[in-house]
């Protein structure tokens, strides 16, 4: 009998070895897997071994001062991978966002990239490919969040374009956006076109300065990719989708002018911005995205510029323009530091429903404190 | 014999005990990733990079390319791991918030907490805009009275300009209608309306069908006064659908309310139906959606409104299916002017609604 004890003590104890692995692998085994989709201007179909725009989107920079700068230096932590999207958001290409070769390339990417092949780029971090048991995440910047807010909210079926891009003939293309949604926590979206900007409204009604649209991601001329980027409603992305996202979307806005002579550009554009996109189409607040917001993601009445009263507007997650969006940050930042983490640790503002993971940190940083395993 | 039935019966409680408290289901739920499936036949060729990725020579970061560990994780196993950790961030919280609330109805079914929110509202409302000067001395503010415009419609658009104190300037505009291309089509004069606002409009049965097609119409308005330009856009909308007003209704044996819309279709499309329900005291309850693929002629478009969206507004029926958004589903969409047809349904108490 003793023996007949010690022999279930030693199996129970052995089952409860086993069990504290299995409940140990499963916290550990978790890793997180940030899907990055760029912005306008790179042509991301170019991919070889020393040449890889869309992996360089995140790493390069406009102006001198964020030289050296990379985004994912700032959101991978030690158990951390990524994949690259890659698609031609050139003016030359001038493709808009509803395009087979914008969404229907972004969505077949993300596919591939959650089935844990690797995306294909060189890492200089090494074993960040993502797997497919990975926790996924999509991070984007400028036109990419105009692009998943297409992509997601016609990933649910009912939605006016379920799975479906357009070719240069304008016939409808068949893209299984639900399976790229599939499986995917979030979309954080950093200074994005969710809106459009006004921006390319100026490009597009020919009263913008050339000398503030040398950086490419800003659109040269007024062609389709630019065209459907402009915030007047019957071009909005918001306004082609159904009742639901496929994912929450959570948004980060900047409000600083570009450096240098290009922060001019601010002057030109309504309310808060980052240099190029005004604040309220970052935060997909409800109504004209050319609404004069606030640091703090409210509108006032002013005079002479200065705000008084209670707000007309506030833009917390009851006011937004698209479902299942939330406010993560207000952050000190222009469009260029954006997507290369050139700013540590920026300022920023409290705004309602806003999320404290991060603080005083940029947003690639944010997004991975608020993430953390 | 006996201690392996009494080990196997304390392994297999453990285990369950294990799973149960951790809510981790054995079996993948159906939100979990499936196979990449083919492209259609319509389908164009994927891009060049694309066999780029199964052909180029790049070096992996890694020694060999990784095989996947496992199956993919289900939103819903993951949502479980963050809410069986204490020490989790704000954003965990929010997410596990959004998926209760997402996964609480049908993917399509979306509750309306204020009538101001109901999104078909939202695509109707009008894009009042305000452009300042470079010195923020004035501002231009313009809108049109509506979005989408049939072909025998009038467009009214309306601007004034404010300095800064928000006081109204009298000022006068340059204003062109661009086509779907960007080509002039028709200089237009602004009037004085009321107070400082202006106005100008664009009769569209003025037109020719070659001159206007179908499509997204530009205004250009311009101020030389105070050096500020800005555009109206509207859509000359050719949606090849209607409704007759015939409707039909019934609870489903999900426990949803079914209300079924008669459409006339003018054309073979793919178009999209958009309705949202509210009490017969004006209660906004939720929306839904739907997408077909029709041909011409008579047909029934269905509204599913889910039973536990319905009872969680706490209305019990007559309903009304207050606001409908018709398109068809092309570039750009051509939706049908907002209606509002008024169906009543007949009385349910709330419990003929499944939760």
């Amino acid at each position: 009998m003793k023996k007949h004890i010690k022999q279930l003590t030693r199996s129970v104890l052995t089952i409860t070895t086993l069990l504290g692995s299995v409940a140990f692998s499963q916290s550990t085994l978790a890793e997180n897997c940030y899907i990055m989709v760029h912005g306008h201007g790179t042509d991301g179909s170019v991919k070889s071994s020393n040449n890889q725009p869309a992996l360089d989107y995140w790493r390069s920079s406009h102006f001198s001062q964020y030289n050296g700068a990379d985004f994912l230096a700032h959101l991978l932590g030690p158990n951390d991978n990524y994949g690259i999207v890659g698609y031609n958001s050139t003016d030359e290409a001038g493709y808009p966002y509803w395009r087979d070769e914008t969404a229907g390339e972004i969505a077949r990417q993300i596919t591939a990239i959650k089935q844990g092949n690797g995306d294909g780029y060189v890492h200089d971090q090494a074993g960040t490919q993502c797997n497919s048991n990975d926790d996924f995440w999509v991070v984007s910047h400028s036109q990419g969040s105009q692009q998943m807010t297409f992509i997601s909210g016609n990933a649910i079926s009912g939605s006016p374009y379920y799975n479906t891009a357009f070719n240069a003939n304008g016939s409808a293309v068949s893209v299984d956006y639900k399976n790229a949604m599939s499986g995917i926590l979030g979309v954080f979206t950093t200074g994005g076109a969710i809106s459009g900007t006004e921006g390319a409204d100026r490009v597009c009604n020919g009263n913008w300065l050339d000398s503030l649209i040398n950086a490419a991601f800003l659109g040269k001329d007024c062609n389709d990719s630019v065209k459907w980027m402009q915030t007047n409603d019957a071009y909005l992305a918001r306004n082609l989708i159904g009742t639901n996202l496929a994912a929450p979307m959570y948004v980060m806005g900047g409000y600083k002018s570009f450096p240098g002579i290009e922060g001019a550009s601010a002057g030109f554009l309504n309310g808060e911005d980052d240099g190029y996109i005004n604040l309220a189409s970052q935060m997909s607040c409800a109504g004209s995205p050319k609404r004069s917001l606030w640091d703090d993601l409210n509108e006032y009445k002013t005079f002479f510029g200065i705000a008084y009263g209670s707000p007309k507007f506030r833009c917390n997650n009851a006011n937004k323009g698209t479902p299942r969006t939330y406010n993560m940050a207000s952050v000190y930042t222009d469009h260029d530091a954006e997507r290369n983490g050139g700013i540590s640790y920026p300022d920023y503002t409290n705004i309602e429903n806003g999320l404290s993971c991060g603080n005083g940190r940029n947003m690639a940083a944010r997004i991975g404190i608020c993430t953390e395993l | 014999m006996p201690k392996i039935i009494i080990t196997l019966a304390i392994s297999a409680v453990l285990i369950t005990a294990y799973f149960v408290k951790n809510d981790i289901s054995l079996i993948e739920s159906h939100t979990q990733l499936t196979p990449v499936k083919s492209l259609t036949a319509d389908a164009v060729a994927p891009a060049n990079h694309l066999k780029n990725i199964a052909t180029q020579t790049v070096a992996p970061a890694k020694p060999t390319p990784q095989a996947p560990k496992s199956e993919a994780r289900s939103i819903a196993d993951t949502i479980a791991r963050f809410k069986a950790n204490q020490d989790r961030t704000q954003l965990k919280d929010s997410l596990i918030n959004d998926h209760e609330n997402f996964k609480r109805y049908p993917e399509g079914n979306a509750a309306i907490a204020d009538a101001k929110r109901d999104p078909i509202l939202q695509r109707y409302e009008v894009d009042e805009r305000t452009t300042m000067n470079e010195d923020k001395s004035a501002g231009l503010t313009i809108w049109s009275d509506k979005k989408f415009y049939l072909k025998d419609d009038t467009v009214n658009i309306y601007g004034f300009v404010q300095n800064n104190e928000g006081i109204k300037l009298s000022t006068q505009f340059d204003a062109q209608l661009l086509g779907t291309q960007g080509q002039p089509i028709k200089k237009l004069t602004f009037t004085e309306n009321t107070n400082y606002t202006y106005q100008t409009s664009i009769a569209l049965s003025e037109f020719s069908p070659s001159q206007l097609n179908s499509g997204i119409y530009k205004v250009l308005i311009n101020n030389a006064a105070h050096n500020i330009t800005d555009a109206i856009t509207f859509t000359l909308t050719q949606p090849d659908i209607e409704l007759t007003g015939e409707y039909k209704e019934h609870i489903d044996s999900n426990g949803e309310l079914i209300i079924e819309a008669q459409v006339l279709a003018a054309s073979a499309s793919q178009f999209y139906i958009q309705g949202s329900l509210y009490s017969s005291t004006q209660v906004p309850i939720g929306v839904t959606q739907s997408s077909t693929q029709l041909d011409p002629g008579l047909h029934w478009l269905p509204l599913k409104f889910a039973g536990l969206m319905i009872k969680d507004a706490g209305e019990s029926g007559p309903y009304v299916l207050k606001n409908v958004s018709l398109a068809k589903v092309t570039i750009p969409m051509m939706r049908t002017p907002l209606l509002q047809p008024g169906f009543t349904t007949d009385s349910y108490a709330l419990d003929e609604f499944k939760l």
